[in-house]
């Protein structure tokens, strides 16, 4: 009775959620249509940043390279070399975040968690500096302005209309998201929980430990990149700070925000992160003092997030039923 | 050959600093195995205090005290941060206590930033009056010995008491391991607690001996953070040495990088890193961490 | 999760909130077109216009009668727009966190000090300006978040915008889009209007850009130093020092043909420690060191500097030292060439009554913001409010209502604003406006408590402001020199 009951429920969360996000563009001006790109574009980045974290325990700290990596392909594609074709400029950002992602993550991954972060930070903070120094390639501190891409013959401009620029996003969250479920339930992803439950366990039924964790990383570097690569033509930017190590730890407070011991939790976290965000830098004087509030109290009470604590919640009250 | 001195002096006084600032970051995470992401604002902080202390006092003698009054400030709120935050995720996963550092970080600069405003607040008059001295025929200021000196004095002293005092064998042995000391009755927490003090102090003097060579103003947090992890990774996970050494390689190397390479000054600690990764990837002194 | 939803079911879900997702949003998407929500209404006045014809009848029997047919038509010319009673929504985006707010921390007060003086007076026609603050920290996505919510949930009327190069340059074309009038104080890339933005319609640019600033730099240096020949640079290792250095050693170049760059040095933006960038340009034994750096880097710059004996062994000069300098107060060293983009004391106080009395109200009212007296940025920040004032007052004249922004650009093209630099006035074609640059040599100054500039000269906007559409470079190139 409560097993049927907790699985209609939770395909009818799905379909609203997913009609929700649908009617976005109905429900607001388009601010919401940024906002909500901004917020699945993120809910992308934080999925794809969960493979490493929640699914194989790995904790990076410098994935905005991979992001940002995505976005300044793109920007430099589109503006420098005048190559605006939507799709392939997308598949070649991606490329070169998986790319840069197989390398870092390949000197990274044999690492233990501790110096394993202080690494990808490090990483990060080298493209942050090589961005700033080879200004008149990449635009230095400046940045690259981000121009209108081209998909067969319509332009894909965020600036001009926003509402197309939405459901695209909304398309490759979608395709995201089916491809994350597929890989975690996969006997890749089993593998890799495993890993991340007991190494040395996998390692002796045969788990390929460290081959695995490159394998991690190289997909979560993919979707960060994706992420990064939608982001450029969402803001019309591309700026340094996308490599800044405070920019990494949005990734991770959205993750854990939502709960990353739970499929979901990274996308639901990151779309309340970045809503939250943006209304307490609107309203309020002493944002990052709110701001980092919320990171203290999460990290001590909400250890498990916001879905991960409806979980154990629901989990405690199932138990109880006889 | 004045040239030659002068660099190596430049390379010395930066490599000062590095060790400095890295200094206590590192022990608080040899120690208790918290990497401190509010290192960089406490450092900030101290900066600051300083700051505000010595042009109050610049007229009197006592302006020296600023220093040690900085560190000891710090020092509490380093405790304040152990009892009160944390303390409560040791046992936890590693990802809280990122999370909870970064936080803290946040918080911490602005409180810097509400207390102390947006604009920088400049001290002139002690870098200056520490006078000039006359090395091979060219001028350097006093005031960089005089870091130089502290540094070593710093060093030796946290030398001395790791590993020729008892207290220092305690901390190392709650280092090592956890569980054990305690069950030999050592009371952890309040070694922690204390390593703490003692981490968060050191980040508070280096920002305030900083102060009168350069300025405390906001930012200054960011930047030291990631000079303190590159110096983690360089010299390795866990070792003071490591970090003595580390700060001494990027200090020169980036000195002589200068006079020689000048493009190359904003690269040159990150292909450093590089380097000491490919050969030796657990840095130049870490130890082989427990699985973490 | 609790029951492992099977993947069917997901699927299944997935593919059912799909289909009936995709059918409204695709319907919504066509509803809603892309920029609706703010339609901007341009009024034309029509007046009445009358025709006169004259018809001329030749009678049969030979005599002529004329027979004059007057219509008149008579379109009834609408009223001018009433002037609204709610206040003038001003959004105002700078940075108040990290390192940048130093700049334009003081920047916002000035503002705050003008706009209330303005509603004391009763505000601009009757309408008070009511100020609304957003924070960026520096970082374009934040900056542009505000920027569209501001236009769009909180109906800003006009923005300011005080901020980074990178900011400007990435708000341009989301300013454009969005028909609302942005005036960016400050935000100094020379390539906002040479490539981001070239013909811009919205937007505005109160603050001498980066080019300039280096120009008139470079000429002042010439004036003050013509025998100089050897030249040295310590300057922040990031876009703006490289190019603002590029563009002063192409004007010596052009003034001083046999001049040579004798030592570079380049510490990174922020840097704490000069030494050895101070112990290599020494060792080259140049004639002038600029030192490309701002703000705290400048101060902590000139510092380590007096303890390695710089400023005894050549002349030093800095593109924007202007005010930085404040920061070393009585120990600042005398005689380094500063420019700025505005001065507290040009043009004097005795002179320019504009100037005196923004600086006495700043420094009663802000006595301990940075050294106490206007900056720069603070002068910007005088000047948008003021042209904005200006310019709705000029369009309100000509039609006689409350104008729209597009009567408002209009106005405000060419418009020539009295501010406390001077005059300063809008160009036409690109948006951008142009005031004095300021030079001179720092002086001790015992009634302020720091050093300031004295002599001090203006170099005027005609001669290094390079015509609207050409690229500095191939204008300074043009030069004749004797």
């Amino acid at each position: 009775m409560w097993l049927r009951g907790n699985m209609l429920s939770y395909k009818t969360l799905l379909i609203i959620g997913l009609l929700i996000l649908f009617a976005i563009p109905l429900l607001g001006s388009s601010y919401l249509d940024f906002l909500f790109s901004m917020a699945l574009i993120y809910s992308i980045w934080a999925l794809g940043y969960n493979f490493l974290l929640g699914y194989t325990g790995l904790l990076s700290f410098g994935h905005g390279a991979y992001f940002g990596l995505g976005a300044y392909t793109v920007a430099m594609l589109v503006t420098k070399y005048s190559f605006r074709p939507f799709l392939p400029v997308l598949g070649i950002a991606v490329l070169v975040a998986t790319f840069f992602g197989a390398i870092i993550g390949f000197l990274c991954a044999r690492h233990v968690a501790k110096y394993f972060a202080l690494l990808t930070l490090a990483f990060s903070q080298l493209f942050y500096a090589l961005t700033f120094k080879l200004y008149h390639w990449t635009g230095g501190s400046d940045g690259i302005v981000v121009k209108s891409l081209d998909f067969f013959g319509v332009e894909v401009s965020a600036i001009k209309n926003p509402i197309g620029y939405y459901y695209l996003t909304l398309i490759f969250f979608l395709v995201s998201v089916c491809s994350g479920w597929r890989i975690v339930n996969s006997p890749f992803g089993k593998a890799l929980q495993a890993i991340r439950d007991n190494p040395l366990k996998a390692e002796a039924i045969g788990i390929p430990v460290k081959r695995y964790k490159w394998y991690a990383f190289i997909i979560s570097a993919a979707y960060s990149g994706l992420a990064g690569a939608l982001f450029a033509p969402l803001l019309g930017y591309a700026y340094p700070d996308l490599f800044h190590f405070s920019f990494s730890g949005e990734v991770l407070f959205a993750t854990l925000l939502g709960g990353h011991r739970v499929f979901f939790g990274p996308v639901i976290g990151a779309i309340i992160f970045t809503i939250a965000k943006s209304y307490i830098i609107a309203t309020v004087k002493y944002w990052p003092l709110v701001l980092g509030s919320m990171l203290v109290i999460t990290a001590l009470f909400f250890p498990h997030g916001i879905i991960g604590t409806i979980y154990v919640v629901l989990k405690r009250r199932g138990s109880k039923t006889p | 050959m004045i040239e030659m001195t002068r660099f190596i002096l430049d390379g010395f006084f930066y490599a000062s600093i590095l060790f400095l600032i890295s200094s206590g970051l590192t022990l608080i995470f040899s120690v208790a195995g918290i990497i401190n992401l509010a290192h960089g604002a406490l450092y900030m902080l101290g900066a600051y205090i300083a700051a505000v202390l010595i042009k109050s006092l610049i007229n009197t003698p006592y302006a020296i005290l600023a220093f040690p009054i900085a560190a000891l400030i710090i020092g509490l709120i380093g405790i304040i941060i152990e009892r009160g935050f944390i303390k409560w995720i040791y046992e936890r996963e590693f990802v809280y206590q990122l999370l909870l550092t970064f936080g803290l970080a946040l918080v911490l600069s602005d409180i810097t930033r509400i207390t102390f405003g947006t604009e920088p607040i400049y001290v002139t008059k002690l870098y200056i009056h520490a006078g000039i001295i006359d090395i091979l025929g060219s001028p350097y200021p006093v005031y960089n010995f005089i870091v130089m000196a502290v540094t070593f004095l710093i060093g030796g002293l946290m030398w001395f008491i790791m590993y020729k005092t008892r207290a220092g064998k305690i901390i190392r042995a709650c280092a090592l391991d956890r569980e054990m000391s305690e069950a030999i009755g050592i009371n952890t927490s309040r070694v922690f607690t204390l390593t703490f003090f003692m981490g968060s102090a050191l980040a508070g003097i280096s920002g305030a001996l900083v102060v009168p060579q350069s300025a405390a103003m906001l930012g200054i947090d960011a930047d030291a953070l990631i000079e303190s992890f590159i110096v983690i990774v360089i010299g390795g996970v866990g070792s003071i040495k490591g970090a003595f050494i580390g700060s001494l390689l990027i200090g020169l190397i980036r000195a002589f990088g200068i006079a020689l390479f000048p493009e190359i000054e904003l690269a040159i600690v990150y292909l450093v890193m590089a380097a000491v990764l490919l050969i030796r990837p657990r840095g130049l002194f870490g130890k082989e961490y427990r699985v973490a | 999760m609790g029951e492992r939803i099977s993947r069917r079911d997901f699927l299944k879900g997935l593919v059912g909130g799909l289909i009936v997702g995709g059918v409204i949003g695709v319907a919504g998407g066509y509803v809603a077109a892309p920029g609706k929500e703010k339609t901007i209404t341009a009024t034309k006045t029509v007046t009445s216009e009358k025709t006169v014809t004259k018809t001329v009848t030749a009678a049969t029997s030979g005599a002529k009668t004329v027979t004059e047919t007057t219509t008149t038509t008579v379109t009834a010319k609408p009223k001018p727009r009433e002037i609204p009673s709610k206040p003038i929504k001003l959004g105002v985006i700078t940075i108040l966190t990290g390192p940048g707010a130093m700049l334009f921390d003081p920047g916002l007060k000035a503002l705050q000090m003008e706009v209330e003086k303005i509603n004391a007076q009763g505000g601009i026609l009757g309408r008070k300006i009511e100020l609304v603050v957003k924070d960026s920290g520096g970082k374009p996505d934040k900056c542009i978040e505000h920027y569209k919510r501001l236009v769009t949930e909180e109906q800003a009327d006009f923005i300011t915008v005080g901020a980074t190069s990178a900011e400007a340059c990435a708000l341009a074309p989301i300013a454009e889009e969005s028909k609302v009038l942005t005036i960016i104080q400050e935000g100094t890339a020379t390539k906002l209007f040479e490539e981001v933005d070239p013909h811009p319609k919205y937007v505005f640019r109160i603050n001498n850009y980066d080019a300039l600033d280096a120009i008139s730099h470079a000429i002042a240096i010439h004036k003050a130093w013509p025998k100089a020949k050897k030249f040295a640079v310590i300057g922040a290792d990031y876009v703006w020092g490289h190019d603002e250095w590029n563009i002063i050693t192409t004007v010596l170049k052009k003034l001083v043909p046999d001049m040579e760059i004798v030592a570079e040095a380049w510490p990174p933006l922020f840097a704490k420690d000069y030494s050895a960038h101070i112990s290599k340009v020494l060792a080259a034994k140049p004639d002038v060191v600029e030192l490309c750096l701002w703000g705290g880097d400048l101060v902590t710059c000139i510092k380590q500097g007096i303890g390695y004996g710089l400023f005894k062994q050549c002349k030093v000069a800095s593109v924007t030292g202007g005010e930085y300098v404040w920061g070393l107060g009585t120990e600042c060293p005398e005689g380094i060439l500063c420019s700025t983009r505005y001065y507290f004391l040009y043009p004097p106080w005795d002179r320019w009554h504009i100037n005196k009395e923004f600086n006495e109200e700043f420094h009663k009212r802000y006595p301990d913001s940075h050294g106490g007296y206007p900056g720069f940025n603070c002068n910007s920040a005088y000047t948008a409010i003021h042209a904005l004032k200006l310019a709705i007052e000029k369009a309100y004249a000509i039609t006689g209502g409350w104008p729209t922004t597009e009567e408002i650009i209009a106005a405000m093209e060419n418009l020539m604003v009295p501010t406390p630099g001077g005059y300063r006035y809008f160009r036409k074609e690109d948006h951008q406006m142009l005031g004095y640059a300021v030079s001179g040599f720092t002086k001790v100054s015992k009634e302020f408590g720091f050093a300031i500039l004295d002599p001090v000269w203006a170099v005027p906007p005609e001669e290094m402001a390079p015509p609207p559409g050409k690229k500095w470079k191939e204008w300074v190139e043009s030069w004749k020199i004797e």
